[in-house]
């Protein structure tokens, strides 16, 4: 049975606190959804009983995944939050400026991040930010599902006043070295779909749930792969 | 020329009784610290005007051997770039499920 998903984005289009709600329906029969608060923000969409979902914050917050990282960050940094997705439009994606033709303005990205925290000497301020890797997710031409890390960046406050050098050589050096663990990681957990062959990609905000009735999530938080086969 | 500089005020402040002296590095600073009781002193030197907090790169040749067919995308979005086109959006779309391509609605 299809469903009709509607999302209501209380802050802007796939982004920040949202509600959706599910509504199945027969084949050949309608569905509706009322809504009676204000939003930012809303998008519906149908989703056919052949759509397959994968969570991608609950597939990277396993405990092998997220020791992974920390042994990567090693002494650099330490990791503060769990593994976060959230789809971003190539316009939003930070690097974007250094090479716009390199995707569709509206094809969209999935940003993988984490919070971290680096401790500094008495006269600097700890370091507070996010280390980000920008993913693609796609079909291939046998219409498998693939994605391969596309790019990398950190943001930071604090560290000033004398010690942003130090921190950026740190994770210029550990954020990098990150994308191809990283890599590995999307293609064993991709592995399981790899002998399917869909006919289309997209990226849900939040977990992807079919459950019907409504669900409170953060778009900020996670993302969800669905692919129809 | 940054590490005599360094060296030689390390000299000077160890003279004047200063302790626990520590010395950071990065590529683009020195920065050398130390205390005496309740005075403390830091020495800051620096290549260059502000440094900044962020910093993002592109992979290099990420789709190299890789066979894309369909990207992940919104479908039926199109037109200008930007915060200014998503403020207007009010735009429907569809998408083909018959074979591995996407077809946006006319225009």
């Amino acid at each position: 049975m299809p469903t009709l998903s509607e999302y209501w984005f209380q802050k802007q289009l796939l982004g920040g606190p949202f509600s959706v709600y599910n509504q199945p329906f027969p084949d050949g029969g309608y569905a509706w959804i009322a809504n009676g608060g204000q939003t930012a923000a809303t998008l519906t969409w149908v989703r056919p009983d052949n759509e397959t979902v994968v969570d991608l914050a609950s597939q990277l917050n396993s405990q092998d995944i997220l020791s992974q990282i920390d042994r990567l960050l090693g002494s650099h940094a330490n990791r503060t939050s769990g593994m976060m997705a959230q789809e971003r439009f190539w316009w939003q994606v930070p690097y974007y400026g250094q090479d716009p033709g390199r995707h569709g303005e509206w094809d969209i990205l999935v940003r993988l991040y984490f919070d971290f925290h680096i401790g500094t000497p008495w006269y600097c301020s700890d370091a507070n930010g996010d280390i980000d890797y920008y993913i693609v997710v796609y079909l291939n031409g046998a219409g498998n599902l693939e994605a391969y890390v596309d790019g990398w960046s950190y943001h930071y406050s604090g560290g000033g006043p004398f010690c942003t050098g130090g921190i950026n050589d740190a994770l210029n050096s550990a954020v990098p070295a990150g994308v191809g663990p990283l890599q590995t990681i999307l293609d064993t957990k991709l592995a399981a779909l790899a002998e399917i062959k869909f006919s289309a990609v997209y990226i849900l905000p939040g977990s992807g749930t079919k459950v019907p009735g409504e669900h409170a999530e953060n778009a900020d938080d996670d993302a969800a792969i669905a692919v129809l086969s | 020329m940054e590490s005599k500089l360094i060296d030689g005020i390390t000299s000077l402040i160890r003279q004047q009784g200063f302790e626990q002296v520590t010395r950071q590095k990065s590529t683009v600073s020195q920065t050398l610290a130390a205390q005496q009781g309740d005075l403390s002193i830091v020495v800051h030197l620096s290549k260059g005007g502000a440094i900044p907090t962020s910093h993002a790169s592109p992979q290099a040749t990420p789709t190299t051997g890789r066979d894309i067919a369909v990207k992940a995308t919104l479908p039926g979005l199109s037109g200008p770039t930007g915060i200014e086109a998503l403020k207007a959006l009010r735009q429907g779309g569809a998408q083909t499920t018959g074979a591995a391509t996407q077809k946006r609605p006319a225009q």
